[in-house]
């Protein structure tokens, strides 16, 4: 086991800029997910870091050791890649008893080895299949005991569940996360799903346009989002323009563009002042309906004029207008079946969790997504 | 798409005649193998002409044609493998350059690529002109492009994915193009070998030009052919040639298929 730190790392194809300058450190032990959209360099920073890659600049270091021109090899590393990687001339024993005799265990440990292994990914009594003989699921699954089986020093997963259907991917993400948990390898998982990364990973990194642009645990990444980026990528949110008032130790006073309406926010930049203009977030999961008679009991409480309310299986969505922006809400619980009458009134929110963005940062990312 | 019925059986009957006309040569030359002349229908049921071939060299010639096809398939196995191999899969400078001049042999006709060579060997390796290393080279090279292409094609096939896999699991390049990748491209690579030796045992011009000291068995038919003319003698020689040809690919093909891949697991 080891850590993993990138240091000013950059990669480029020709003239596209895949990985820029990226400075990391990802703790040992850790479960980290490289969070991002489709071609954001999630694979270059990834293959990188395995050695299959050479950067142009920059360092890779796993523990104090610089691997930056050693050879995958030499890394002691286990990967899985996007692709099915299991060799399809090998059986399932043979695939994972080559990876320890490449690491030079000896001869009477490997068989013991390998039947733990495949108990680890409940695949006992498969020794013999060979890849056409098991489902895409059961292979991708061979393909992590032969990574894990020597130990590595770090586990590295290049959207391992991409290839799988639906039902799958949900078990085997809870298998990773319960995997990890057993063995506390240093896990590095790449992936686009945010549900992924939020479900299974103890730390994640939002990579855009080749950088990193947030890191942090699961939910804060979630409910605090630090860029524009961040905001619109995960879950759903409301953007609203605003201009800080207020600025206090733990909590930022701002009040919406072209409105008298005042928001309490927990989540803001360390270097706001008053009049800096921002994006005030709030998710659409993040919202309370509130009886109109009781909203002194509640901070941050706004009227939303309701458009269209419609139901969609798990949750009821409300769109409408918050001051004249768009303002959506995602409701779940018992009561939002209630919800689906409501077009043409108006309702009150609650919006205990509001985060504040730099407005000034190019919005262009908005209007890609 | 359901075709009108008229146009079906129209459709049908094309394929058909399409497959008697190629056929019939070698039918008709069937026939003549088994009687007395080249006619149609045949007229006399006979065996001469299985007779006179025992008596000729043809069996010598045919003996010496498999055995240069051997040397010049395993040659090209060696020399296109790893050329095949680093077109495919890695980028170095003068990959593009390299990939247009494995093609300058299919520029010429091959008589003329042929004769090129001939006279190549003749102005600096006079000495050794019409020995057997030489002409195995010679005829190996004007198969180069036709190998190179269908060994590069499986190994377009193979996912690079398990090698690179090998190489994170800690097997260096060789190990890992030895125990997967090479087992991966294996039967590309036995069909490969398979049309190079048939080729091979083709060779007509070629090793007459660089003067081999023995005749190759295509080259002894067609000086048989100058001196009697199309008769029996020359169907016989011709169906055992194409029978034997094609045994000794079609059992080397089902042998090495099913050792192949134990080679190297
Ligand atoms: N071999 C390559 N040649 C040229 N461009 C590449 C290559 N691999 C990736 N890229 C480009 O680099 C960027 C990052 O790619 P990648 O790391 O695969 O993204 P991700 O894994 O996040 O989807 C993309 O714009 C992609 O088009
Ligand atoms: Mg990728």
């Amino acid at each position: 086991m080891a850590n993993v730190r990138v240091e000013g790392l950059t990669k480029r194809y020709g003239q596209v800029v895949a990985v820029n300058n990226v400075d990391v450190e990802i703790k040992e032990g850790s479960l980290t997910a490289i969070l991002g959209p489709s071609g954001c360099g999630k694979t270059t920073l990834l293959r990188c870091i395995a050695g299959l890659l050479t950067p142009d600049a920059g360092k890779v270091f796993i523990g104090k050791e610089d691997v930056t021109n050693v050879p995958p090899f030499k890394r002691n590393l286990g990967m899985v890649f996007q692709r099915p990687s299991m060799f399809p001339h090998m059986t399932a024993y043979k695939n994972i008893a080559w990876a320890l005799q490449l690491r030079g265990w000896p001869k009477d440990k490997i068989s013991s080895r390998v039947t733990e292994m495949l108990k680890l990914v409940h695949l006992e009594g498969m020794e013999e299949r060979a890849f056409s003989q098991l489902s895409g699921g059961q292979a991708q699954r061979v393909v992590i005991a032969r990574a894990l089986a020597p130990q590595p020093d770090i586990l590295l997963l290049d959207e391992p569940l991409s290839s799988l259907d639906a039902k799958l991917r949900d078990q085997l993400k809870f298998e990773i996360a319960e995997i990890h948990r057993k063995t506390g390898c240093t896990t590095i998982m790449v992936t686009h799903d945010q549900s992924e990364a939020l479900t299974v990973a103890n730390n994640v990194l939002l990579m855009f346009e080749g950088k990193i642009v947030q890191e942090g645990d699961p939910l804060d990444v979630y409910r605090n989002p630090k860029t524009l980026f961040s905001a619109d990528f995960i879950g759903t949110n409301n953007m609203m323009p605003a201009k800080v008032v207020e600025v206090g130790a733990d909590k930022a006073i701002v009040q919406l563009d072209g409105a008298t309406t005042r928001l309490e926010a927990v989540s803001f930049p360390a270097d706001i002042r008053e009049g800096t203009p921002v994006w005030a977030c709030v998710r659409a999961d993040d919202v309370d309906i509130v009886d109109a008679n009781e909203r002194n009991r509640y901070s941050n409480v706004a009227e939303v004029d309701v458009q269209r309310s419609s139901l969609t299986g798990g949750m009821v969505i409300v769109e409408g207008k918050l001051k004249g922006i768009p303002f959506r809400i995602h409701a779940g619980g018992s009561g939002r079946f209630e919800l689906l009458d409501v077009a043409g009134s108006t309702i009150s929110c609650a919006m205990p969790n509001v985060s504040l963005i730099h407005r000034d940062q190019d919005d262009s990312v908005l209007k890609a997504q | 798409m359901k075709l009108p019925r008229a146009l079906r059986i129209i459709l049908n009957i094309y394929a058909l005649a399409l497959a008697v006309i190629l056929l019939w040569p070698v039918l008709q030359m069937v026939m003549t193998a088994f009687s007395t002349d080249p006619t149609f229908p045949p007229q006399h049921f006979s065996l001469y002409g299985f007779r006179e071939v025992l008596w000729s060299s043809f069996f010598k010639t045919l003996r010496f044609s498999l055995k240069l096809a051997l040397w010049v398939s395993l040659l090209l196995l060696v020399i296109c493998l790893p050329a095949a191999y680093a077109m495919e899969r890695r980028y170095f400078a003068g990959r593009s350059l390299m990939a247009v001049l494995i093609f300058v042999p299919t520029i010429f006709p091959a008589v003329t690529y042929v004769s090129a060579i001939a006279v190549y060997v003749f102005v600096f390796f006079l000495r050794q002109r019409g020995s057997f290393p030489v002409v195995v080279v010679a005829t190996a090279m004007s198969a180069i492009p036709l190998v190179v292409r269908s060994i590069q094609a499986s190994i377009a096939t193979t996912d690079p994915v398990y090698e690179e896999a090998a190489l994170i699991m800690g097997a260096n390049p060789l190990k890992a193009f030895a125990k997967i990748t090479l087992p991966l491209i294996a039967p590309g690579l036995l069909t490969a070998a398979m049309i190079a030796f048939t080729s091979a045992t083709m060779a007509f011009t070629g090793p007459q030009l660089l003067g081999s000291k023995e005749q190759t068995v295509s080259m002894f038919v067609y000086d048989d052919m100058g001196k009697v003319g199309f008769t029996s003698y020359i169907a016989v020689e011709i169906l055992v040639m194409q029978a034997v040809v094609l045994g000794v690919v079609q059992t080397l093909y089902f042998v090495f298929r099913k050792q192949f891949r134990g080679l190297f697991v």
